[in-house]
């Protein structure tokens, strides 16, 4: 599926959204509408497996005696002694089973004929699903799609008939549209980012724009040590701590390769949010027991298998990438402060977490590893408990590079961003900065970074190989000795150390002098020419300047 | 009652009341008609905290103040060429602004915004050169609302998201952010100018809420760490909800320690009055009961279940005026005893606190028919002189005064 494809389908699916969400606000709608679609892959998949097991016995979809029913509820309904063994095969080929009456087909047929029982149906396909389809568990998968709100009609057959609406328009958007696994990821992912945009301050929290994923997603999977030998082959682990929809993840295993990458972690704490990586992570090909998404708060560590208390199986990561909520109030505790994660550093104000983010993050990664961070601008020049930290992380050389990105490029806000790469072993004894503020395409709402496709600039590549190659440019990059930081106070902010200040023009008066000379020379001969018509017109002449 | 003859000593009292040693006030409210001159002292309070002093070397603003100076730095961008980028412009000069440059306050302000207004908001933000470093300050705003973009929303709406800006900053504040060190006072003068009842109220108690956060404050070390709060409004509604939320003993929550006064002008000269009014007749009350009667208006006025809270409120204050433990006193003197048993029903069904105060909803007509019969007897009976302050009311109504000062900064 190309990319105009791509486009066309999350259009679909957007039009359909914004066309039946009717008042319910965008945030509810999302839920739904992503559930669906995602039934809808997990069907199809399993449909895909299905055929391919049974062969010539998996039954004619387009056979009379079919009723509309799905091929696989025929063979269900002939061979009901066979369901078992089948059921299990399913369970080690294609890793979850779906009862025939839960697959997109049915239930999209059930909405066609305006079945009663679709919602019925429906729900206890969701149930199947979270219990039972995996062997790992994916409970609480749809948990915050709620069939029998009101917000879908007051009653059950008002529900029920909303729901073969939108159903039915969603199979018909889908059914132009092949159900290859990117494909459907893509529009899944588009979904999100058009959701995010539509819908206010608050919904585009979680969602990092593509562009900035792009870049962090090329810097983690650069070799760490040598950036400018060019890609890692293989990233053993790879973690994100605030992972949202899961997007920053995809992005590195999208690089790296379907197989480039043993294990992928991300912890979200907004349960909806959660839900959301877990269907997208399953949407786009990676398999229940290639990652582990836990709902749990990042800043109280509630998550089990990083408080390991034996060093020796302490976890670490290859890489780690995170775009934690800007400036979160946080409220430390007393015991924080003697948190292993912050111990050495010191705990950030309740003002701003963005260094408790940063500093969680970091206990995790590998000697070897790369980290890779967006936050605010502030921290690279607060006082106070940040500037402490900031300048004990610089003193014991863990900051690598310093990349300022343009204003306005989130939907949660327009302040200015920056990524901070960190390494706790790195070869340079300097700082790299970057003021990639400056270098944007200016959109509606947003502001956009090109990627030198569809012949816009290409922004990303830029900071990119900067990076890589650690090359310095007037007004762009440059390399920062740690005595020159020390001098400034520890204090990030770029520009002190890049100016971008505009070089006046010099004037040459000599050049400026003829240059006026000669239009008033031409001022008289126009005058004098348009006068010479005037005259044959016998009317008065224009009056000529004194010269 | 005292009497001052300059701003400058009464502003000196305040600074006194908040500082007293011995018995310290955490929080203190005014309650004013318009035009006596709380804009003017709210800025004399500030200026007073910026004096270079043998206490403060440097001349360091101590207070975060909100008036109708904070108000003004923010001005609307009309585009009238193209008429279409309409924006409001931030005063980019302020320091007010601070912590917008250094955290991404967005997100607390539009949840403080979807309370009140249903828009929203984009902030853009410009480099701006300060000595040899350049910082990104907020330069302008845009409203968008149903994917309208650049939307020009009305006055009320302009200051309930000014508001909003306010109420984020201050947080950060309390919480002890850098760009605010230093600060001991909070000095907030009539936030609501513009705003409709049923705001009123909500933002009241949203203040509330953050103004015990103040008083309650600890640092770092855990000490108490309070934060000064000055508080002043002509609006009596508004301060009667203040009074009531701050006063309210909430479980678990420590007592805040404050002061109502009403401030007075008497002969509209220099000279002010100050009266506390714990123990001296309820001024406040009477202004309230004034409102009520406007609430009360069968033509012109809109009675929501809340206002048989602020009438219990006033019942229960003139009880304990007379001495008497409770406003059965006042439900006494009331004859009939058919509209006791009503009133009190009314009370107790009608005036679940948070609840009423947060979702107003207008009253059946039966029970405004209630509520106007005991008003009226209850007004009759202990003999209120509103018709006076009736006549400043309907004058407050008019729209404040312009500021006549030096610019905002």
């Amino acid at each position: 599926m190309n990319d105009h494809n791509q486009k066309q389908l999350g259009k679909t699916l957007w039009n359909i959204a914004d066309q039946l969400r009717g008042a319910m606000n965008a945030d509810d709608f999302r839920d739904y509408m992503l559930s669906f679609l995602f039934l809808r892959y997990l069907s199809d998949n399993y449909e895909m497996a299905a055929k391919k097991e049974l062969g010539r016995d998996y039954p004619d979809p387009n056979a009379i005696g079919n009723g509309g029913r799905s091929p696989l509820s025929v063979w269900y309904a002939e061979n009901p002694d066979d369901v078992v063994a089948f059921e299990k095969q399913m369970r080690l080929k294609a890793h979850y089973v779906i009862k025939p009456e839960h697959l997109w087909t049915s239930i999209a047929h059930m909405a066609r004929i305006q079945n009663d029982e679709l919602l019925n149906t429906l729900q206890a396909g969701f149930k199947y699903i979270e219990n039972e389809s995996f062997q790992s568990t994916f409970g609480g998968l749809f948990s915050e799609i709620n069939l029998s709100s009101e917000k879908i009609g007051r009653t059950y057959a008002d529900r029920n008939a909303k729901l073969c609406a939108i159903i039915t328009e969603i199979a018909k958007g889908l059914a132009d549209f092949s159900s290859d696994v990117d494909a459907l990821g893509d529009a899944y992912e588009y979904l999100i980012g058009q959701f995010a945009a539509g819908s206010g301050k608050k919904a585009g929290e979680f969602y990092t724009p593509q562009q900035v994923s792009d870049i962090l997603s090329a810097i983690v999977t650069l070799d760490s040590q040598e950036p400018a030998t060019g890609k890692k082959e293989r990233l053993a682990s790879v973690l994100d701590f605030a992972c949202g929809s899961g997007s920053l993840l995809l992005n590195v295993r999208k690089r790296m390769g379907p197989h480039g990458i043993g294990r992928i972690y991300g912890q979200e704490k907004n349960i909806t949010t959660y839900n959301l990586a877990r269907m997208n992570m399953l949407l786009h090909g990676v398999k229940d027991t290639e990652f582990e998404i836990y709902h749990g708060d990042t800043l109280n560590n509630d998550w089990d298998i990083l408080r390991e208390l034996n060093p020796a199986k302490k976890p670490s990561f290859d890489a780690i990438v995170a775009n934690p909520p800007f400036s979160l109030r946080w409220e430390p505790t007393e015991a924080m402060g003697d948190d292993v994660r912050f111990k050495n550093y010191g705990l950030a104000p309740k003002s701003a977490a963005d260094f408790a983010f940063l500093l969680h993050g970091f206990h995790y990664l590998k000697d070897e590893g790369v980290m890779a961070i967006i936050l605010p601008h502030g921290v690279l020049f607060r006082g106070g408990a940040e500037e402490r930290i900031r300048t004990k992380l610089l003193k014991d050389g863990h900051i690598d590079t310093v990349i300022g990105l343009p204003a306005n490029l989130f939907y949660s806000t327009g302040i200015p961003v920056c990524i901070l790469v960190l390494k706790k072993c790195k070869k340079p004894d300097d700082v790299l900065l970057i003021n990639a503020a400056e270098l944007f395409l200016k959109d509606k709402r947003q502001n956009k970074l090109g990627d030198g496709k569809n012949g816009t600039p290409d922004h990303i590549g830029k900071i990119v190989s900067t990076y890589q190659f650690r090359t310095e440019e007037d007004r762009y990059s440059t390399r920062v000795s740690m005595e020159r930081i020390a001098a400034e106070g520890y204090n990030l902010n770029i520009s002190r150390y890049i100016s971008t200040a505009e070089e006046e023009l010099e004037i040459d008066l000599v050049a400026a002098h003829k240059y006026l000379v000669d239009i008033e020379k031409q001022v008289r001969e126009a005058t004098a020419q348009h006068n010479t018509f005037l005259q044959e017109l016998g009317l008065p002449p224009l009056p000529l300047s004194e010269g | 009652m005292s009497k001052y003859k300059t701003l400058k000593s009464l502003v000196a009292r305040l600074r006194d009341d908040l500082n007293n040693p011995t018995k310290p006030i955490s929080l203190l409210l005014i309650y004013a008609y318009n035009r006596t001159g709380k804009t003017r002292l709210s800025m004399e309070f500030k200026d007073a905290g910026k004096r270079k002093t043998k206490k403060n070397l440097t001349g360091t603003p101590d207070t975060l103040y909100f008036n109708a100076f904070t108000e003004d730095l923010f001005v609307w961008e009309n585009d009238l060429e193209g008429d279409s980028m309409r924006r409001l412009q931030l005063n980019e000069k302020s320091s007010f602004f601070n912590a917008m440059t250094e955290l991404a306050l967005d997100e607390t302000i539009a949840q403080y915004l979807s309370r009140y207004a249903d828009f929203d908001f984009d902030f853009t933000y410009k480099e701006v050169q300060q000595g040899n470093e350049t910082v990104a300050k907020p330069d302008f705003v845009s409203f968008e609302k149903d994917g309208v973009p650049n939307i020009k929303v009305s006055r009320g709406e302009q200051n309930i998201f000014i508001w909003c800006i306010f109420m984020a900053i201050c947080e950060r504040m309390l919480d002890g952010h850098e760009s605010y060190q230093g600060k001991k006072y909070l000095y907030i003068d009539d936030p609501i100018s513009s705003l409709d009842d049923n705001n009123a109220i909500s933002v009241a108690c949203d203040l509330a809420k953050l103004l015990r956060r103040a008083a309650t404050r600890k640092n770092v070390d855990g000490a108490p760490a309070p934060i000064r709060v000055i508080f002043s409004s002509h609006h009596a509604l508004f301060f009667n909800v203040m009074c009531n939320e701050v006063g309210r003993r909430t479980d678990g929550e420590p007592k805040v320690t404050h002061k109502r006064y009403f401030l007075h002008r008497p002969n509209g000269d220099g000279a002010y009055t100050l009266q506390a009014t714990e123990d001296t007749p309820f001024f406040h009350h009477v202004a309230t009961l004034a409102e009520l009667q406007r609430a009360a208006d069968p033509e012109k006025g809109k009675l929501y279940t809340f206002h048989f809270n602020a009438l219990r409120s006033v019942m229960e204050k003139t009880a304990s005026f007379f001495g008497h433990p409770s406003m059965a006193f006042c439900l006494k003197a009331l004859d009939n005893e058919e509209d006791r048993a009503l009133f009190s029903r009314a009370l107790h069904l009608l005036s679940h606190g948070a609840y009423a105060i947060h979702e107003p909803t207008e009253m059946g007509e039966d029970n405004k028919e209630l509520f106007r019969r005991i008003l009226r007897e209850f007004i009759t009976r202990f003999e209120f002189a509103l018709p006076g302050v009736v006549a400043t009311q309907s004058a407050a109504l008019a729209p404040a005064p312009a500021p006549e000062e030096a610019p905002a900064q």
